[in-house]
């Protein structure tokens, strides 16, 4: 954050000043500013009262996410539809923008708590992936989250939230297959995730 | 004491990573104010967080008054005292001093000549991170006054990293400021109001 901290040399760089009595920003005003366009080409996200920036989407995300997109949505049942980077509403401080999310159909903002799944393709993005959004997912009751993590070729599947976490975290490797109850014709493995 | 007050703490409640932490701009949080988001919050926007203000206590707004009063009865024309009203700093703040001398505007000052904090439990805050906005705005005096040990603390000579001159005012001592030169109070006038 800091532009005025950032430029103190002392400052060891992930540490910084947060003032006390911070307030978070309520989903309510969040979607107030998108409404009033305060974020248009912005890449921004609300998770726990706080806006972040998304990091850069590298080409491998984007292919991984395309690809994977296009499987889904080959055996994707009628009463579901398929989001990419759409925001999803989840309690009163979070719309997190997952890579993909399948979602019952309903107008306007789609709840968290509606999504069959959601999935985050993470580079760069992996500590808050795994940490902050699997809390905000876990604690909205998503039934199913997954974190396609690029780095340690893995694809770690989240299930059963309760008391504000998934209770079970499954890494799926190279050579495994990766399926779910919601998309029961779907086949893919986690090298088909990874090298497309 | 102050070395204290600015300790390092880490993102409060969440476990976002700060380099990710965007905040809010003075621009969006404007908006707000302006649609109505923020009304009968006691809220300030400092380096893109939304911050609460406690409720003024007696003592508190005994001392504003304390300060506020002189200064009306010395100040130049072209000059304006602003009380617990916005002050736009820089993209990302919009501190509400307790107390700012202003050029004479009929808008949203951006700049200020004094402003001054009474502190009672906000120390932290206005030792720390608003004496870095101010002084990144430039404003060129800026006191606190902590209730707590007695002092007022003056600041001086603001540049974008701090104000290089920051000195602890006993009782006793007397206080002026170019701001309202004509003005001379001593730091007893101000804590013994209560």
């Amino acid at each position: 954050m800091l532009e005025l901290m950032a430029s103190r040399p002392d400052q060891h760089p992930d540490r910084r000043d947060w003032p006390d009595n911070v307030r978070p920003l309520y989903r309510e005003e969040y979607e107030k500013l998108v409404e009033l366009g305060a974020f248009t080409d912005q890449r921004v996200e609300l998770l726990e009262g706080q806006v972040v920036e998304m990091s850069p989407q590298g080409i491998p995300h984007a292919v991984i996410v395309a690809h994977l997109a296009r499987r889904m949505n080959a055996v994707l049942p009628k009463r579901l539809l398929m989001f990419q980077h759409s925001g999803l509403r989840a309690g009163e401080r979070s719309t997190p923008e997952p890579d993909i999310s399948l979602v019952g159909f309903k107008r306007g903002w789609h709840a968290a708590e509606n999504a069959s799944l959601v999935v985050e393709v993470a580079d760069s993005s992996l500590q808050i992936d795994r940490g902050t959004k699997a809390t905000i997912y876990a604690k909205a009751g998503a039934p199913e989250y997954w974190i396609v993590d690029v780095k340690h070729e893995q694809v770690i599947v989240h299930t059963i939230p309760r008391s504000g976490r998934y209770q079970n975290i499954i890494e799926r490797k190279r050579g495994q297959r990766v399926h779910t109850p919601v998309l029961p014709r779907l086949v893919v493995t986690v090298d088909d995730i990874i090298d497309c | 004491m102050h070395d204290q007050a600015l300790a390092v703490r880490s993102s409060p409640d969440t476990m976002i990573p700060p380099d990710n932490v965007r905040g809010l701009l003075r621009s969006e949080y404007e908006k707000l104010v302006e649609v109505g988001m923020f009304e009968g919050l006691r809220i300030e926007l400092l380096d893109g967080q939304i911050v609460e203000k406690s409720p003024q206590s007696v003592a508190h707004s005994s001392i504003l008054n304390a300060l506020a009063r002189p200064c009306y009865a010395l100040i130049a024309p072209d000059r304006e005292i602003s009380v617990c009203s916005g002050f736009r700093a820089g993209m990302r703040s919009m501190p509400e001093p307790d107390l700012a001398i202003v050029p004479a505007r009929y808008r949203h000052p951006e700049e200020a000549l004094l402003v001054v904090e009474v502190a009672d439990d906000s120390l932290r805050n206005d030792l720390g991170i608003k004496a870095a906005i101010y002084a990144a705005a430039g404003v060129p005096e800026y006191w606190v006054v902590d209730v707590a040990h007695d002092l007022v603390i003056e600041h001086k000579r603001p540049t974008v990293r701090g104000y290089q001159s920051i000195e602890s005012q006993k009782r006793g001592a007397t206080l002026r400021t170019s701001a309202v030169p004509m003005l001379v109070i001593t730091v007893d006038d101000i804590l013994d109001c209560t």
